[in-house]
């Protein structure tokens, strides 16, 4: 990302709901905050993952996931789950209206599909509450 | 016996790869566009970041499949799946921009084995507004060992976009002819 493009938000407050995430769930080991078109805005790992990499590729599958759903007339908006069998990835909307984003979190294989869910879903609350 | 073509648009960001897909798509093509924060490198307010994907039906029976892809090397994974049974490439180049030959060698190496092994034609848009002209193009081409044809084009013209197509096709026929290849694979 160049010097000039603008960064988005409080990327001290996205840190904090990143961490908050990770301790919630255990299981989940890495996560990556990014913009829309794909550029990371924050991170928190426990494990190191390429997070300049996870964020162009989170930004990508969100928008062919939402690509699917207008065409079957499901809406533009939702989340992705990819189950891999050593691992968990889950991308979802934050859908703020200054500059809408994407949670990619990384969870290990033993991590509760739901409990991912519902701690990402905090996650992406806390983050719109902090705008 | 029909058969159908998996056909690739790629080119630096701002080419207009989105916009030559919905000049001939036979219906709205499927976007992944997201809000385009990258300012410095180009002012357009939505850049691709999954693909397009349109549809053309040729007479006879034929059809295209197109797939339009982000421009941004930080998406290269993208190219890399796509290329995947693809039978032909439509690279574009912007010649407003500062340095269009730069802009497209990333774009140009990215898709060599596509081009070396199937076919490759290259479109250059707003051509009166820069320095270079077609031949400049294709020159920087054959310094660089690639064989294609460089047009002139302006991608919201359909009867442009189908021009490009047409090169594109004729080379693959060409190609097959010369391989022997020309079983169908539809």
């Amino acid at each position: 990302m160049t010097l000039d493009t603008p960064l988005i938000g409080a990327p001290g407050l996205h840190e904090s709901a990143l961490t908050e995430l990770l301790e919630l769930l255990p299981q989940a080991h890495s996560v990556v905050l990014a913009q829309t078109d794909g550029f990371e805005v924050a991170s928190a790992m426990r494990r190191a993952v390429p997070a300049a990499r996870l964020a162009a590729l989170a930004s990508s599958m969100l928008a062919l996931g939402a690509a699917a759903l207008r065409e079957l007339g499901m809406g533009g908006h939702g989340n992705v789950l990819i189950e891999g069998t050593d691992g968990k990835l889950l991308l979802l909307e934050v859908p703020l209206a200054s500059q809408p984003l994407v949670l990619a979190v990384v969870a290990g294989e033993d991590a509760i599909t739901g409990s991912l869910l519902w701690a990402a879903r905090q996650c992406v609350q806390r983050i719109i509450n902090h705008q | 016996m029909s058969r159908e073509y998996k056909l690739l648009f790629a080119g630096p960001m701002g080419a207009g790869k989105t916009t030559a897909i919905a000049a001939i798509s036979d219906s709205a093509p499927i976007s992944t566009e997201a809000r385009n924060t990258d300012i410095a490198q180009h002012s357009k307010a939505q850049t691709t970041v999954g693909f397009d994907y349109g549809e053309v039906a040729l007479e006879g029976g034929d059809r295209l499949r197109l797939y339009g892809m982000p421009g941004q090397s930080r998406f290269d994974f993208i190219w890399k799946v796509a290329s995947a049974g693809a039978l032909g490439v439509v690279m574009l180049a912007d010649n407003s921009r500062p340095d269009p030959l730069a802009d497209l060698s990333a774009c140009i190496d990215a898709f060599t084995e596509l081009a070396a092994a199937h076919a490759m034609v290259v479109g250059v848009g707003r051509g009166g507004e820069g320095r270079l002209g077609i031949d400049d193009y294709g020159e920087w081409l054959a310094a660089r060992g690639h064989v294609a044809p460089v047009f002139s084009v302006d991608v919201r013209r359909r009867d442009d976009v189908l021009l490009l197509i047409d090169a594109l096709l004729n080379q693959i026929e060409t190609r097959e002819l010369l391989a022997g290849t020309t079983e169908s694979r539809a």
